[in-house]
Order: C-alpha cells, then structure tokens, then sequence
C-alpha cells in the first residue's frame, strides 16, 4: 500500500513538475521576446504626433511653393506681346467710356443743360462697361487693336465704348438741350447782370456744352481731344460756378475733382495708347509673340 | 527503507510545491505579458507609421526643394528684371515735376459781380429803362444812353477777354496736346514701377526689359518744353495786359495765371534754361503787335467808358508848361495810360502812352512815330529811327516816373523829345 501511494505521489509529483516545466517552457518561448522590454508608446505617439504636424506643414509648404511656382509659370506664359497689347487695349477702353461717364454726369448737372441724371445711372454705367470689356477682351483681331491706334482706324469694334455713349447721347439728346433763354432771364432779372454779359455768358456755356456733347458722341477720340476736353470741361464748371453765383442759386458741382477725374482717366487711356503703339513696334523687333 | 522512501516523498512534494507555484506564477504572467504583448504590437505599428512618415516626409522636403530649385529659377529672373525698375526709377523721377504740372483750367474771365454793382447803381438812380425781352433767343434790352454806355463798357470787356482767349488759344492748345502726349508715355513708364509682386513682375517681363538707360519718353518733352515755352510767352504777355485792367475779381483770376505761368517758367528753366525753342523771334513780334492792338483798343474804350469799369479810372489832368495837356488813367492806384495833346478840349491828334502795372511803356504813339516794346526792348517802331524810338521809349519812363511830381508840370519840356 505504502509502495503504491509513494508511486502515485511520485508519478503526480513528475506529472506537476513535467506540467510546469512544459508550462514555463511554453511561456518562455511566447514571452520571451519581452523579456526587458519597456513601454515607450507614448512617447512613440508624441514621436508620430510631432512627425504628422511635421508633414502637414511639410505638405503645406510644398503646395505653396507649387502655387507660387505655378502662379510665376503662368505669369511667365502670360508675357507675351499679344497679351500686353490686349490687356493695354481693354485697360484704354475702360478709361476712355469711364472719362465719358464723367462728361455726361458732369454736364447734366450744368444748368444749362437740359437732360436729367436719372436718364443715366450707375446700373447703366457698369452694365456698359461691362459690354466694352467683353467686347474688347479677345474678340478683336491684333492687327486691328494695332492699326487702330498707329493709324486711328475706327471701325468696327474699335471705340465701342464711344458708339455707346453716342447712342446713348443720340436717343437722349433729341431736340433742343439748352435753355439758354430761361439762364439769361435768371441773371438778367433776378440779379441785375447786364443783359449783354448775361447773353454771352449764356451762349459760351451753350457752346461749350454742344461742343462736348459733340466730343462725347464723336466715334473715336484721340488722347489731345480727351485732354482738351477734360479742359472744356473745367471752363464749363467754372462758367456754371459764376453764374451760380451770380443768380444766388450756386452749385453743387465739384468742379476740381471732377476736372482730376477727368485728366485722370485721359491720362490712362493715353498711356494705354502709348504702349500699344510701343509694343507693337517692340513686337516686330524682337519677332516674339 | 523506509527513510528513502521518505526523502523521495519530500523530494516530491518539494518538485510538486516548485512546479505548482510554478504553474501559478506563469499562469498570472501569462495574462500580464498579453497586455504587454499587446502594447509591445501597438508600438511596432506605430515605429512602422513613424518611419513610413519620415520616408513620406523625405519625399515631400525632396519636391519641395525641387520646386524651389525651379522657383530659384525665376527668382532671379525677377531680381534681374527688379534691377531694370531701378534703372527706370531715377529718369522718372527726374521727370516727374513735368508729370505734376498743372496747365490749362484757363477760365472765363468775366467780372459779373462788378457789372452787376454798375447795373444795380444805374437802375436804382433810374437812368436806366426796364429791359424787356422779345423775339429771339436772346431777346433784346430796350437801351436808354446811360444803358447804352455801360453795355460798351460790358462788350468791351468781353471783347478783351475773347482776344485773350485769342492770344493763348492755339499756344493752350498746343500745350495741352503736347502734355496729354507727355503723359501718356511717362504714364506708361511709370505704371511699370507700380509692379511689385514677382507675378506683376515675371507678367511683364517683356516691358521692363524695355526700360533702357535713357528716358523713354525724351521725345514728349522735348515737344512738352517747346510748347510750353509758347504758352509761356502768351501767358507773360496775358499777364502783363491784365495787370493792367485789374478789377476786383480779376486780381484772383490774374493771381491764378499769374501762379501756372510760374510752374510753367520754373518747368521751361530746368530743361531748357536758354529757352531756346518756342516762339522764334518774328514769331513773338508779330503775336505780340496783334495783341496790342485789341489791347490798345480795350484800354482807349475802357478810359472812354472809365465810370462803368473799375479796371480804368481817370486821374485827372496836367499842364505842361501850358504847351501840352495830360490826361492820366490809373488801375489800382499805379497809372497804365497817359494821353498827351496840344489842345485842352482833346481834339485831333492825341498822343498816347500806354504802360505796365510797373511804369514799364508797352507802346507809345506819338505825332513822331508808334513805338512798340516787349520785355523791354523794342520791337517794332516807325519814327524816323530806332535813336529816336529809344529816346521816346526814355522819355515815357521819365513821364512816369516824375508825372505827379511838381518837377514834370514845370521841367516837361526840358525832357520831351521832338
């Protein structure tokens, strides 16, 4: 009995010791790579944090520099003749309908001019503008943007602003504009200006408002009749400050800025002129595009 | 026996004890290197997505360094282009006080407020009819003498600024043309140095490479100076006429004028200090002898109609040794027309004397001959010789300087010229 429970004790004994053996060996071999092994995921994700910012700004960076190195392709593809002369013309276009704009809102407030400011507004300002820009962006061959302003061609599209404006004078201008008599009543018998002053100051204003109407209406305008004009102007306002005065009823024209607004949009268009003249010739130089 | 049967036992239970605890301890390790295992992957993808990103961040430094290698490119394209605008800058800034001049704005010049006082004076004093208007667009005012009168004083004025406008017409004109032409080439050279982005610059390339080491528009001002000197010499002989005609509201007008002929000057003295181009001589002689004769005729209707004008006012008379009879006109205090005559009624041939607002004669017409004089010298006379007109020309000074002095009306004749 004794010899058979000390070989059960012993063969459970071995069994355990087999089992854990086996168990340690198990483990060892599954585990064993960890052995020494430290947690440091979090300072791996502190490490992949700073490396993901890093990228983004990397990413950033390099679109940026791509954008500006494209933005500079593209302006260095855009550098050409063609383009300048286009961009020069559009440019003069808008300055020359602006400064139209200018002489018909200018001369509608003069005294004795007859047609209202409501006749035309903003709206109707920018939508014109808008067609003279269409029009004058590609649809125009080269050679005649060029031939227009070396050789003051003008047909066509060319002076499109001006066509507008002289439509738009025709239909409003019908019939008599001036009230010259109803000026020289108002400075002769309301304030005692001499009927003969009073005469000629009426019909200096008269001739100087057709004149530019005239101007305004006129197909094509060169940069000298622009800045004559911008001077008639001037010399109307300044007549229309005088008889404002002189009638007690002043006026509300601001002459200096309006003459500036003027001599500025003449002085763009003329310089739009000169560099179309310029690189045209600049063009058949260098025979680029 | 039974003591080996005993150590065996022990040994047994020793072995049982050891693997049992054994069991136990890899049996609780077993779950906590799971965690560890676990973690221990965690990490091994996170080292595998750190060094992805460090080859994906390589790659991105790689093209953005080639990028700008290329960017370097037009970098100094634009460098080199900006050197072109520094070329550029100094010619137009050289230029620019000719871009700034103002010219032109040349108003009409009509004293309404002195004739309105004039009107007001007569029609209250009731010298004058009430106007009535009919037929016409400008209808017609019924005239009485005195109405009459004051309408020569008005139309003279009138007459004298439309032969100003006359005189400086085709010379504004000129001027005007040749500064919008001025302008607008400087207008173009200038808009170049208003780029300043390297787009603005690299789009126009072509343009700056233009801009060379003279100004690209030397030809405009040479134009802009020669007519400027024109409008200049129109302006001077304006301004001279005026000042001498002055009203009340004219000294601002004059004042204006007299403020762009300066600009003008001090533009024409920078570039071309001879003032070697404008007008020729012949050119000026023969504007100026034009004008003086409106000018004349303004002056001779003003002193005639001198109560309706304050331009001109009768200063009275003098006797020169009771031999000759003066009759002196002042503007301003300061006399501009002295008329001269044997007889004190005026009658037949009157001399006259007309000067500057400085007691400069601008032309004498005498029985001996007319003398015309510009700037001081002579430029046109048809007395017997040019002695002769230099004596008269003396001898109006000195009629000026001494005529309201005691020594004129008694040493007249010891100075006058025959």
């Amino acid at each position: 009995m004794n010899k058979k429970l000390t070989a059960v004790c012993v063969a459970a004994a071995s069994l355990l010791t087999a089992g854990a053996v086996a168990g340690t060996v198990t483990f060892v071999s599954r585990y064993g790579y960890l052995w020494g092994y430290e947690d440091s995921l979090e300072t791996l994700k502190a490490q992949e944090a700073e490396l993901t910012a890093q990228l983004a700004e990397e990413e950033t960076a390099l679109k940026e520099a791509q954008a500006a190195y494209d933005a500079m392709a593209a302006a260095r593809e855009a550098d050409t003749w063609e383009h300048h002369i286009r961009q020069a013309f559009a440019a003069g276009e808008e300055a020359k309908a602006e400064a139209d704009m200018v002489m018909l809102s200018a001369l509608e407030q003069v005294s004795i001019v007859t047609f209202g400011t409501e006749d035309f507004n903003e709206t109707m300002k920018e939508a014109l503008l808008d067609e003279v820009m269409g029009a004058a962006s590609d649809k125009i061959p080269l050679d005649y943007i060029i031939t227009g302003v070396t050789e003051g061609v003008s047909e066509g599209l060319y002076g499109y602003a001006q066509s507008k404006a002289k439509d738009y004078v025709s239909d409003v201008l019908g019939g008599d504009i001036f009230q010259v008599a109803g000026i020289v009543d108002q400075l002769v018998n309301a304030n005692s200006v001499p009927a003969v002053l009073a005469n000629q100051m009426a019909e200096k204003q008269r001739t100087r408002a057709a004149g530019l109407v005239e101007f305004i209406g006129m197909e094509k305008h060169s940069v000298q009749d622009q800045r004559r004009s911008a001077d008639s102007l001037y010399q109307l306002m300044d007549m229309e400050e005088q008889i404002g005065a002189a009638t007690g009823r002043g006026t509300t024209l601001q002459k200096i800025q309006i003459y500036e607004q003027a001599v500025e949009y003449a002085r763009q268009y003329g310089a739009s002129q000169y560099a179309i003249s310029q690189m045209a010739r600049w063009k058949e130089e260098t025979h680029e595009n | 026996m039974k003591t080996k049967k005993g150590i065996l036992l022990l040994i047994c239970g020793i072995c049982a004890a050891i693997s049992l605890a054994l069991l136990v301890f890899v049996n609780v390790q077993t779950a906590r290197m799971k965690e560890k295992a676990a973690l221990y992957e965690e990490e091994q993808q996170a080292i595998e997505r750190i060094s992805q990103q460090q080859v994906r961040l390589g790659e991105l430094e790689a093209q953005r360094a080639s990028v700008e290698a290329d960017q370097a490119v037009f970098d100094q394209e634009i460098s080199a282009l900006r050197d072109r605008q520094e070329i550029l800058r100094p010619f137009l800034e050289e230029d620019r006080g000719l871009y700034d001049l103002e010219i032109g704005k040349f108003t009409d010049n009509y004293d309404v407020d002195m004739f309105q006082k004039v009107q007001r004076q007569s029609s209250q004093t009731g010298t004058i009819g009430k106007f009535v208007f009919g037929g016409g667009l400008f209808g017609q005012a019924f005239q009485s003498n005195e109405q009459y009168n004051m309408d020569q004083a008005y139309q003279n004025r009138i007459r004298f600024g439309e032969a100003v406008r006359t005189l400086t017409n085709s010379s504004r004109k000129l001027a005007l043309e040749a500064k919008a032409d001025y302008d607008s080439a400087y207008g173009f050279w200038l808009s170049l140095l208003d780029l300043k982005s390297g787009e603005e610059i690299l789009a126009n390339g072509k343009l700056l490479k233009q801009a060379g080491q003279t100004a690209g528009w030397e030809e405009e001002r040479m134009r802009l100076v020669d007519a400027l000197e024109k409008y200049a010499f129109d302006l001077s002989v304006l301004v001279t006429a005026y000042g001498t005609v002055l009203s009340t509201y004219e000294e601002s007008f004059l004042s204006e004028l007299s403020s762009q002929q300066a600009a003008v000057q001090a533009a024409i003295d920078r570039y071309d200090p001879q003032w070697s181009m404008g007008y020729t001589q012949e050119e000026k002689k023969e504007r100026y002898l034009k004008f003086l004769e409106n000018y004349r005729n303004t002056i001779d209707t003003m002193a005639t109609f001198h109560s309706y004008d304050e331009g001109l006012a009768f200063a009275g008379e003098t006797t020169a040794y009771h031999e000759c009879y003066f009759r002196a006109y002042k503007n301003k205090g300061t006399i501009v027309y002295l008329k001269a005559s044997p007889s004190h009624t005026f009658t037949g041939f009157v001399g006259k004397r007309y000067y500057d607002q400085y007691g400069n004669p601008l032309y004498i017409s005498l029985d001996q001959g007319t003398v015309a004089i510009l700037d001081g010298e002579i430029v046109d006379f048809t007395c017997e010789s040019l002695e002769k007109a230099e004596a008269l020309v003396q001898e109006a000074r000195r009629i000026w300087q001494e005529y309201e002095t005691e020594e004129f009306a008694h040493g007249y004749t010891s100075y006058a010229v025959h």
